[in-house]
């Protein structure tokens, strides 16, 4: 009992003492609070305002399209109509949900069967329906944040521009122009029983995980290369105290201040992001920035743990790999490695074709952001989320053992022969 | 006897020189009150052979005894009992003077009371009370390394392993760590210093060794030095001996 107290005792100064020091240098404080307190937030701000004053100039992409068997009356009727304005191509499809997923359509239209999914449009005495109330157009859109707005924009587009042509072409088959509202459908994935949610939140959750590694960098650099520049190594060597609690506490204050970063970018961020909405008013399609968290009281949790292997990996990573510099200088280039692949894998995570899968659970931190992906839309733990959570513990372990044998280990027996 | 050290070999090996003995079976003793010098050129082997007996580097071979206790079989016992003094100052720059002797002692083990004591003592002793609250990086040389000393025997450690202590140093400065090497000998600590000053050692040291190449050439006080090889000063006692 009493080892342990001594032991958390000294882990507690050596603790202290790094996050101290590295706190004191500019360049952490620079990376760990103000570019994800200001800069990120404002960029998005930029972006948002951007999206508001391109919405109110009026100038719009060209938006593909496919269509789910173009010979359906409404169906022709809308691909004719929309091939005399310039917003909108009907593209040939072979696979239409994968392209509507990769983004190489935006929507498909569909004419569906009313009268079959809603028994009481059928007449009473037995007769059949009319076409005006037998079948509807659906838009199928990805459930994306950024396909949020595109039925409305369709749907205000045969309202304004074409509303005479749409009317006259209506009439001349005898329809009635009020049928033809698209309904929106929204698919949540490429598999339909999957129920995920691609939400700004969750991007943002990602975006805030590469402050993460790049709020615990400056303090890795801190923490072990500036030990060899400074040398200060030699001080510590000469310390009674075990090189693992050492190590622990390194990486412990590496992780605090790495976490400090992404929750300080992930409130900004969402505040940021809030305000900006609030303050474009009634700007269409500016909702698709409103932030909106969901998470329930059992997901909160999960969601928490998953968010803090991935720090806890991430700052792991960044000692490794600043172990073997032995100036800050050399450190900082060599990080950019990591941030690399750290801004790189949320953008794979972030794909919806990309799911977390017996293959997947593999691949080193791929795995760990699709965890985190997968609990924040609600899905129960299972063993994949368990294999690749000690998956990631283990390389924290790895990576660990290399940064002491980096820092510890190889002056002390440097050169040995 | 504080510090026995028996037959000591550090082997190194770089890609220009090939393999080479930085410390080549090194033997000599330091006992407590007295103050022993390793004297050397540059690249004597003075710096390896004190970083070894830190437990800083491994030895390839030999042994050291620190009042019976196998340094390199126990060296966390060890350490608390030894202060080293590297040839740079090695302080972290972003901590105040406070700061690293609160660290060093905690670690060392010190309750908080005895800590801020001996904190108070060395700084007055060492003459940087004005200090102790500012930054290291904003401290002059001289300052850094009497904080530099302060930090190495924060623990009040038996024996203090002093590498170039007056390196860095004004006059004035190296005349006050003088004074203070020879206030801890009268407290009767062990002291362990490394110079290639003639004088520092003529003025400081009770034995010399003189090593270079990473062997022990001769061991004794100035007198015994001055009937083995005939000369007068330690500088043609030093030539004699190396040149030889």
């Amino acid at each position: 009992m009493n080892n342990i107290k001594k032991a958390l005792s000294i882990f507690v100064v050596i603790f202290l003492k790094e996050l101290k020091h590295a706190f004191r240098d500019k360049d952490v404080l620079i990376y760990t609070v103000v570019v994800p307190a200001v800069l990120y937030p404002l960029l998005l701000v930029g972006g948002i305002e951007i999206f508001v004053m391109k919405q109110a100039s009026g100038s719009r992409d060209v938006v593909n399209y496919a269509v789910i068997d173009g010979e359906k009356p409404k169906i022709r009727a809308l691909n004719q109509l929309l091939a005399r304005g310039k917003h909108y191509k009907l593209v040939e499809s072979k696979d239409r949900l994968k392209d509507l997923f990769n983004g190489r359509i935006g929507f498909i239209l569909d004419e569906v069967d009313v009268s079959a999914k809603n028994p009481r449009s059928q007449k009473p005495n037995g007769q059949k329906p009319t076409i005006e109330c037998s079948t509807k157009v659906e838009a199928i859109v990805p459930s994306s944040f950024f396909d949020i707005n595109k039925v409305d924009a369709l749907n205000n587009e045969l309202k304004t521009t074409y509303k005479v042509l749409l009317g006259d072409a209506f009439k001349k088959k005898g329809l009635d122009p009020l049928a033809l509202e698209i309904n929106k459908v929204e698919q949540k994935n490429v598999n339909p029983q999957k129920k995920e949610l691609f939400s700004l939140t969750m991007a943002l959750l990602f975006f805030s995980l590469f402050n993460v590694a790049l709020g615990g960098a400056y303090p890795a650099i801190a923490a072990t290369s500036e030990e060899f520049e400074h040398q200060t190594i030699e001080t510590s060597l000469i310390l009674p105290v075990n090189r693992w609690l050492f190590m622990l506490a390194k990486l412990c204050a590496v992780l605090c201040l790495a976490l400090m970063a992404g929750s300080i970018n992930l409130v900004s961020m969402y505040g940021d992001s809030s305000l900006a909405v609030m303050g474009a008013g009634a700007a269409p399609g500016v909702e698709v920035f409103r932030p909106n968290l969901s998470l329930t009281l059992a997901q909160a949790p999960l969601v928490l743990i998953a968010y803090f292997i991935i720090a806890l990996l991430y700052s792991a990573i960044m000692l490794v790999t600043a172990s073997f510099c032995r100036t800050v200088r050399a450190s900082q280039q060599w990080v950019s490695l990591p941030m690399t692949v750290f801004m790189l894998v949320p953008f794979l995570a972030i794909i919806p074709q990309i799911d977390l899968s017996p293959v997947t659970d593999f691949i080193p931190l791929l795995n760990n952001l699709l965890v985190l992906r997968s609990l924040f839309n609600g899905e129960s733990p299972n063993w994949m989320h368990l294999v690749a959570s000690l998956q990631a513990l283990l390389l924290v372990a790895i990576a660990m053992k290399v940064t002491a044998v980096m820092v510890f280990e190889r002056f002390e027996n440097k050169w040995r022969w | 006897m504080a510090l026995v050290v028996e037959a000591l070999s550090k082997r190194f090996y770089e890609k220009s020189r090939g393999e080479f003995m930085a410390s080549d079976n090194v033997s000599f003793d330091v006992r407590d009150g007295e103050i022993f010098g390793l004297l050397g050129p540059n690249g004597a082997g003075k710096t390896t052979t004190l970083r070894v007996i830190a437990t800083i580097l491994l030895p390839t071979s030999g042994k050291a005894i620190l009042d019976g206790i196998d340094v390199f079989a126990q060296p966390d016992k060890a350490r608390i009992m030894m202060g080293f003094l590297s040839s740079t100052t090695g302080l972290y720059e972003r901590l105040t003077p406070r700061e690293i002797l609160q660290y060093f002692g905690r670690l060392c083990g010190m309750g908080s009371a005895d800590l801020e004591q001996r904190i108070k003592i060395l700084a007055a002793t060492l003459d940087f009370e004005k200090y102790l609250n500012a930054r290291c990086a904003g401290l002059s040389q001289g300052t850094k390394q009497k904080v530099s000393i302060a930090r190495a025997i924060v623990h009040n450690p038996k024996l203090m392993i002093l590498d170039e202590p007056s390196t860095g140093l004004d006059v004035l400065a190296t005349q006050s760590m003088h004074d203070f090497i020879k206030d801890a000998r009268k407290e009767g600590k062990a002291i362990l210093l490394s110079t290639h000053s003639m004088d520092e050692a003529e003025k400081l040291c009770d034995r010399i060794g003189i090593i270079n190449d990473g062997k022990i050439l001769a061991i004794g006080s100035l007198e015994e030095l001055r009937q083995k090889t005939g000369k007068t000063k330690l500088e043609e006692i030093f030539v004699s001996l190396v040149r030889a």
